[in-house]
């Protein structure tokens, strides 16, 4: 730990309740009785026994140290590997675990953490949430120093919405992390902390470890996480409408991940929709416009279609308002982001009606209004139905809508799209933050 | 090497506690070790008529191979005295999961591997386990989801607490630390200050003792550590603040339980006023 400040000795900062479960303190319920319902029947139990082991082991021997005594170890040890028709990412991991504790006094505590997670990580594949999560733990238990494993922890426990739990590991993984030096994860936990917090509503508390991670950061000089960390501020700032300053974080978070960063269509991405929500048409189409064709999954592909054909029509940009209607209704059509379909037709017929083709804007309005009653999507309804009246009125009196606001584009829109162009086209990691 | 690990620097001793088991089922077992006395009953209905008056921190273990009518009889006991935690000693080596899994569907508080040859000392993790989970299972149906993590962990510390009959210093004992500190960290976590949470704990162990029909009140004031029934029935009215609200066996644990988590709301309210800020 040649970074770590503190002075004591101790291998765990002193919060002995933060770190009590789920070692010092049992929960209510049997530990891994839920395996006992998500792994394969034959193997169940040597699962079953397995995590008890590992978690009795991680104790230390004055909790547990005769229940290793009082087991036939190398019984069982024979049992996991002459076990047949397991799939081998289940089985080999275990026999990792069997053979381990077979011999307490000879642990290697990374080996066992390492077996843990490949449990994790087979139980994930078949949907075993529960059986992931507690091998995790166990893998943190066994190696406590060791933050990161906490730090997955929190976040498996995030993604089945464990939000106590999530919060509980987290800010172990925080606190592990300061201890031992590992900077970038102290900032990557303390972030993902304030991101569960925004989550559960507490802008406040979420904005305040947001900065904190963003200070740590920027004092460690990881411009990466300090990019993440200044993204999210952003996010929440628009969430707590401090525009100003959201425009600030994110022209922060710009330079700090630099023109040739993957995460970069993330960050255009949110801030169009941003300048899109603040009626900052230019600038939003300015960018849309260079994330055309750069995301890989229908979800954002439409959005940025909609997005860009909503923010033309408004800037009387016909022909890539033709170019945007057309894509996007081939997404809708084809049904692949299904959820977007009253958002998207709403954006769209917004367009429409901006650049007044009536018939386009009544057909996409009408599509908006019909998939929002269905999936109950209240404020779009609304917006529809709201749009249609509009329409019908403007229709009777044959005006047109046309707006062609010449606004200039020579700010961070400007910077974004040309740092978009020099790009490679959709590259790997145009995939949603780990944050 | 074994790792660094609090629960192994937060070693405690606990007072006495009863451990019922069935003549010959743990032949070898010594009458008196790491804090439990040992007492062989002669057979089911021995265990059972033990069981109805037993102080809440009594562990039942049973041998069991997991057959059917082994399970029911598990099952019946665990129903006729839900407050007494049941430990099961199976042999995992021919055991089948489905037969696990029935034994803990039938409500055991712990189950625990161990063949002919298990030694007692082999088997004490699992009664630690098993230690109070019953309270900690009623306490936890009814905690509201908002109650963070750090929050339940010490509650469950301190029906651990109750269960044994201890008060603050056995509660701090737990985490390793000195009533000051696990008063602040209760305070942090939007929990009353230790003795009274405490007390809000034991009242609720009383609570669900007294629904337990063949249990006489005076068996549940000396459980939880009250001197007779007249300071059980002041500790539960001063603490649901019903005072003169009929016979203590018309309090419902649901009702206290609710007066419980008011004081959180309560607390949860004042703590986000006077700390504004959020603790990373």
């Amino acid at each position: 730990m040649p970074n770590a400040r503190h002075r004591s000795r101790s291998e765990l900062p002193p919060t002995p309740v933060e770190l009590a479960y789920p070692l010092a303190v049992p929960d209510a319920a049997v530990l891994g009785a839920v395996i006992l319902h998500e792994a394969p029947e034959a193997f169940a139990l040597h699962l079953f026994r397995a995590l008890r082991l590992v978690l009795a082991w991680a104790a230390g021997p004055d909790v547990s140290g005769a229940m290793f005594d009082g087991e036939d170890l190398d019984g069982w040890e024979h049992d996991v590997l002459c076990a047949g028709g397991i799939d081998e990412a289940l089985w080999a991991p275990v026999a990792v675990i069997a053979s381990e504790v077979a011999r307490p006094a000879e642990v290697d505590p990374e080996r066992l953490a390492h077996a843990c997670l490949a449990v994790t990580d087979w139980a994930l594949e078949c949907d075993a949430h529960g059986t992931a999560i507690l091998f995790a733990e166990a893998a943190a238990a066994v190696w406590p120093t060791n933050a990161r494993i906490a730090w997955v922890v929190g976040k498996l426990h995030r993604e089945r919405m464990h939000f106590g739990r999530a919060e509980s590991w987290l800010r172990r993984a925080g606190r592990v992390a300061a201890w031992t030096g590992d900077w970038e994860l102290q900032a990557q936990a303390v972030n993902s902390l304030g991101n569960l917090k925004v989550h559960l509503g507490d802008f406040a508390g979420g904005r305040e470890l947001l900065l904190k991670a963003a200070r740590v950061a920027k004092r460690k000089r990881l411009r990466e996480r300090l990019a993440k960390a200044l993204h999210d501020l952003f996010v929440v700032s628009t969430y707590a409408g401090r525009f100003d300053e959201a425009e600030g974080h994110a022209r922060d978070a710009f330079s700090a991940y630099g023109p040739d960063h993957p995460d970069l269509i993330n960050l255009a991405f949110d801030v169009s929709h941003f300048w899109k929500q603040q009626g900052q048409f230019a600038r939003a189409l300015a960018v849309l416009k260079a994330l055309s064709g750069r995301f890989p999954d229908a979800d954002r592909q439409l959005r940025v279609l909609a997005s860009t054909a909503r923010a033309a029509g408004v800037m009387g940009q016909s022909d890539t308002f033709h170019r945007a209607w057309s894509d996007a209704w081939k997404l809708i059509d084809a049904g692949t982001a299904d959820h977007l379909r009253a958002a998207a037709s709403l954006e769209l017929g917004l367009g429409a009606l901006s650049l007044g083709l009536w018939e386009h804007a009544e057909h996409a309005l009408t599509t908006a209004r019909d998939a929002a009653q269905e999936r109950r999507q209240g404020d779009t309804l609304a917006e529809a139905e709201a749009s249609l009246n509009h329409l019908s009125r403007r229709h009777a009196l044959g005006k047109s809508l046309h707006l062609r606001t010449a606004l200039r584009v020579r700010d961070l829109a400007a910077e974004l799209a040309r740092s978009l162009n020099a790009q490679a086209p959709a590259p790997a990691g145009a995939n949603a933050r780990d944050n | 090497m074994r790792p660094h690990s609090l629960a192994s620097e937060g070693l405690r001793t606990h007072p006495s506690r009863d451990l019922l088991v069935l003549d010959g089922d743990f032949r070898g077992f010594p009458q008196r070790l790491g804090g439990y006395v040992v007492r062989a009953l002669p057979g089911w209905e021995a265990l059972r008529e033990s069981v109805r008056t037993a102080a809440p921190s009594t562990i039942v273990l049973v041998r069991t191979g997991g057959v059917e009518a082994e399970t029911q009889a598990l099952r019946d006991l665990i129903r006729e005295t839900p407050s007494v935690p049941v430990v099961a000693a199976v042999p995992f080596a021919r055991a089948t999961a489905a037969q696990v899994r029935a034994l803990l569907d039938a409500g055991l508080a712990e189950i625990a591997n161990a063949d002919e040859n298990a030694t007692f000392p082999a088997l004490t993790p699992a009664l630690h386990q098993a230690h109070a989970r019953p309270l900690k299972r009623r306490i936890e149906e009814r905690m509201p989801v908002w109650v963070p993590e750090d929050a339940r962990t010490l509650v469950r510390a301190a029906a651990e607490t109750v269960v044994d009959g201890g008060g603050r210093e056995v509660f701090a004992g737990i985490f390793g630390i000195y009533v000051r500190t696990v008063g602040a960290r209760c305070a942090d976590a939007g929990l009353p200050p230790p003795r009274r949470l405490v007390g809000w704990v034991r009242v609720l162990l009383a609570l669900t003792l007294l629904e337990e029909a063949h249990r006489t009140v005076m068996n549940v004031a000396v459980c939880c550590g009250y001197t007779d029934n007249s300071s059980l029935k002041r500790a539960i009215e001063n603490f649901t603040a019903r005072p003169g609200a009929g016979s203590i066996r018309e309090q419902t644990f649901a009702a206290a339980f609710d007066g419980f988590t008011a004081e959180l709301v309560r607390l949860r309210h004042s703590g986000n006023r006077s700390r504004p800020g959020v603790r990373a």
